[in-house]
């Protein structure tokens, strides 16, 4: 409730805002929309039955193919991502004791300073990457569908240094900081995504010099998380939850968890949303 | 599958326990199956039956809503019981209507005739019947070194709706359906039909269309993002269109969160747009009344590119008839296009038709008077950009080819869009035959095929 004279005071500012700016710039994303850039751009890619291509009619399958398991540099070397269902992760949304098949709740490395490391698998499923027990994700949404491989909580770890969302601000010559979304989309192998934000503001010689509306980006999935060159440390670390994921056929839609610290993205595609349309 | 005979049954006992002013029940569900298959093989089998009966009740203006699918006396009495303890804690509402009676429900609709929707060869298809189909579908992708996976789904469902001041309406249907899609090393192909009636799907043709898509599309080149001449296949124009039909509800006008604000009456779209809501159309489905149990009108949308009107539940045309934008939307009435009460939403036009064209023109056609563009077989992830331009964003998928001198020979690295669906709709060069068309982004709909110039593509990915 502290934040709403806020919210509604930017509702209102918004509507004489200047129009973000489209360029290249370095981005600031606040943990809320990270956290959605997370599920799309790594939760789904790393389904191990998409990699299969069981879901290939509908949500499609993945860039991370096998051969890229412990090979593909997936972001910069601060990227830590984990896929952890177990109550020390927090109250998320993926997490849960067992899974729908019994198995233990557990925490996966995804990705381990920037190297792609594990796929989210079933007891089906987890032969195909040489374990020997799975990674205990197999949920169903009720009791009339099959369990299928669901996100639990993934997260990117906050940074080990000591940095505020307003140090790293400070810290950014020319960028745009992003918060909250409003519009996602990626494509069905999960490369390239486009994601619009409520509100912006452009940063310059450390400064927020100006309010700016209908923020936009874009990118390529590895291109992006590659770019990473800053992250928020556990005081700005917020799981946050995505309670519509859907999959499957018949469709099933279930809640997934995402922690974020704010972090920045150097050399950005953004505006092109409005480009030209 | 519940009766209607049953159901009167399961509405008189609730009327009897019920204390409310009004009472009204609505009745939803019936039987699913679909079989899934992947990787050339069937990996799920899924089959239930379920039905649920919702209870509305009114005291003095208050209403609300409890479910169960329990039909034994005392789970009735339970619901009835929820129903009105939530009712009586609620505030009242203003804008609450009596409840209709059968003659209001008819909502001067004798010249709506819905086809019956119920086929019996669509209802009993097996799962040996589904897997045969698959057999085939997969078959077809050995045949030309392909792998396939999709969905082969039926189903036969009830809608009902009684009411105490006398209303009762009854709807059955069926629905058969096939998804595939054709995977090669680097390129794949989609196809996608549903019908009411089995008898209208030949998965057979859909899975070699896929496949010759597939095949088609290999080694896909890049070419640059920027404005091209489109022809988007059916299921393309459904899913992108579809994210405007919210906006055709006059509780969205109210709330001022409709594109149409201050646009009904003008020419929006080209002078070849005339799309009408047509729960009767031979080519459509569903039930002929909505959440009230309201008889859905034919209505027309929009003509000749002018936006003419919107569709509105009971008491949405009340409010709008007291509202200030009353002078500026066209007519205002009932048509029966109302969601279930209570809801934030109001209503939306589900039954969409685009007129024929003048010159219907085939994809093939299309295509051949095309010197340089993009074929669009299917569209992925649209969502919307900005509400009252009406731009979308989204990605191409399953068949996407370069046009040169009137031939698709060639595959293309898929596209992400931004596009105003407003200027889409005035670039329209050329249109098919419509069809029933069913995509994933959207609902079905009765839509042709398009060319659309300037097409707006952002930037390309990388297969």
């Amino acid at each position: 409730m502290q934040n709403a004279r806020r919210i509604a005071e930017e509702a209102v500012a918004l509507h004489k805002a200047d129009q973000c700016p489209e360029g290249t710039f370095d981005l600031i994303l606040d943990s809320s929309q990270l956290g959605l850039q997370i599920h799309e751009s790594i939760g789904h890619p790393i389904e191990l039955d998409r990699v299969l291509g069981m879901e290939a009619n509908f949500a499609g399958t993945s860039f991370l193919t096998l051969d890229k398991l412990r090979t593909l540099r997936y972001g910069s070397e601060i990227v830590n991502v984990v896929a952890d269902a177990r109550q020390e992760h927090g109250p998320g949304l993926g997490t849960f004791a067992y899974d729908d098949e019994g198995v233990p709740a557990q925490c996966t490395p995804i990705i381990t300073n920037g190297l792609f490391t594990g796929y989210l698998s079933s007891r089906e499923t987890a032969h195909t990457i040489g374990e020997n027990r799975s990674g205990g994700t197999l949920r169903a949404e009720s009791w009339n569908r099959l369990p299928m491989i669901r996100m639990t909580n993934i997260s990117l770890l906050p940074g080990e240094t000591p940095l505020t969302l307003e140090q790293l601000v400070a810290s950014t010559d020319h960028g745009i900081l992003m918060q909250t979304n409003r519009s996602w989309s990626i494509d069905d192998k999960r490369y390239n995504f486009q994601f619009g934000c409520e509100i912006g503001w452009e940063i310059k010689h450390g400064k927020r010099v100006r309010m700016v509306k209908n923020p936009s980006y874009s990118g390529i999935t590895t291109e992006f998380w590659n770019a990473l060159d800053a992250i928020c440390s556990r005081d700005e670390w917020t799981l946050w939850g995505t309670p519509n994921c859907g999959k499957g056929q018949p469709q099933q839609v279930m809640g997934t968890g995402h922690g974020a610290a704010p972090s920045r993205f150097r050399k950005i595609k953004v505006g092109s949303a409005y480009k030209g349309s | 599958m519940l009766s209607r005979e049953q159901a009167s049954d399961i509405f008189d006992r609730i009327k009897r326990s019920s204390s409310a002013d009004e009472t009204e029940v609505l009745f939803s569900g019936g039987r699913f199956a679909l079989t899934r298959f992947a990787n050339n093989t069937i990996h799920q089998n899924v089959e239930d039956e379920n039905h649920t009966v919702s209870v509305r009740t009114v005291f003095g203006g208050r209403t609300a809503r409890a479910f169960t699918n329990k039909f034994d006396d005392d789970s009735l009495q339970r619901v009835v019981r929820a129903s009105e303890a939530l009712a009586k804690v609620q505030h009242p509402d203003p804008d609450l209507l009596p409840m209709p009676d059968a003659h209001e429900a008819m909502n001067r609709t004798d010249d709506v005739r819905v086809p019956t929707r119920h086929f019996e060869q669509t209802a009993s298809i097996s799962p040996q019947l589904r897997a045969n189909g698959v057999r085939k579908i997969v078959d077809v992708a050995k045949k030309h070194n392909l792998t396939t996976a999709g969905i082969y789904s039926n189903a036969e469902s009830v809608e009902g709706i009684f009411n105490s001041r006398g209303l009762s309406n009854w709807h059955t249907q069926t629905l058969a359906e096939v998804s595939i899609t054709m995977l090669a090393a680097d390129s794949s192909g989609w196809q996608k039909a549903n019908s009411p009636n089995v008898t209208n799907l030949d998965p057979l043709a859909l899975a070699e269309l896929a496949a010759s898509k597939a095949i088609g599309s290999v080694h896909p080149t890049e070419i640059p993002a920027g404005k091209y001449t489109v022809i988007l296949e059916p299921a393309a124009v459904l899913d992108i269109v579809g994210f405007m039909f919210w906006d055709f509800s006059g509780m969205a006008i109210l709330d001022q969160r409709s594109f149409l604000a201050n646009r009904i009456g003008s020419q929006l779209f080209g002078e070849n747009i005339t799309i009408w809501d047509d729960v009767a159309h031979p080519l459509q489905t569903g039930s002929p009344f909505d959440g009230e149990g309201m008889h859905r009108r034919r209505v027309p949308l929009v003509e000749n590119g002018v936006v003419k009107r919107v569709v509105y539940a009971r008491s949405t045309a009340e409010r709008m008839k007291r509202s200030e934008f009353k002078d500026k939307v066209g007519p205002i009435q009932a048509t029966g296009h109302g969601f279930a009460l209570p809801n934030e939403m109001g209503e939306m036009p589900v039954n969409i038709v685009f007129a024929a064209p003048h010159n219907p023109q085939t994809l093939a056609a299309m295509i051949a008077s095309t010197e340089r563009g993009v074929l669009v077989t299917r569209l992925w992830y649209i969502r919307e950009v900005d509400p009252y331009e009406k731009i979308v964003t989204g990605m191409t998928r399953d068949g996407t080819f370069l046009i040169e001198n009137g031939e698709a020979r060639q595959g293309v690295r898929n596209f992400r869009f931004n596009q105003s669906l407003i200027h889409m709709l005035s670039n329209v060069e050329a249109m098919s035959a419509p069809i029933r068309s069913s995509g994933e982004e959207s609902f079905d709909m009765v839509v042709p095929a398009m060319k659309v110039h300037d097409f707006n593509f952002t930037e390309v990915t990388k297969f």
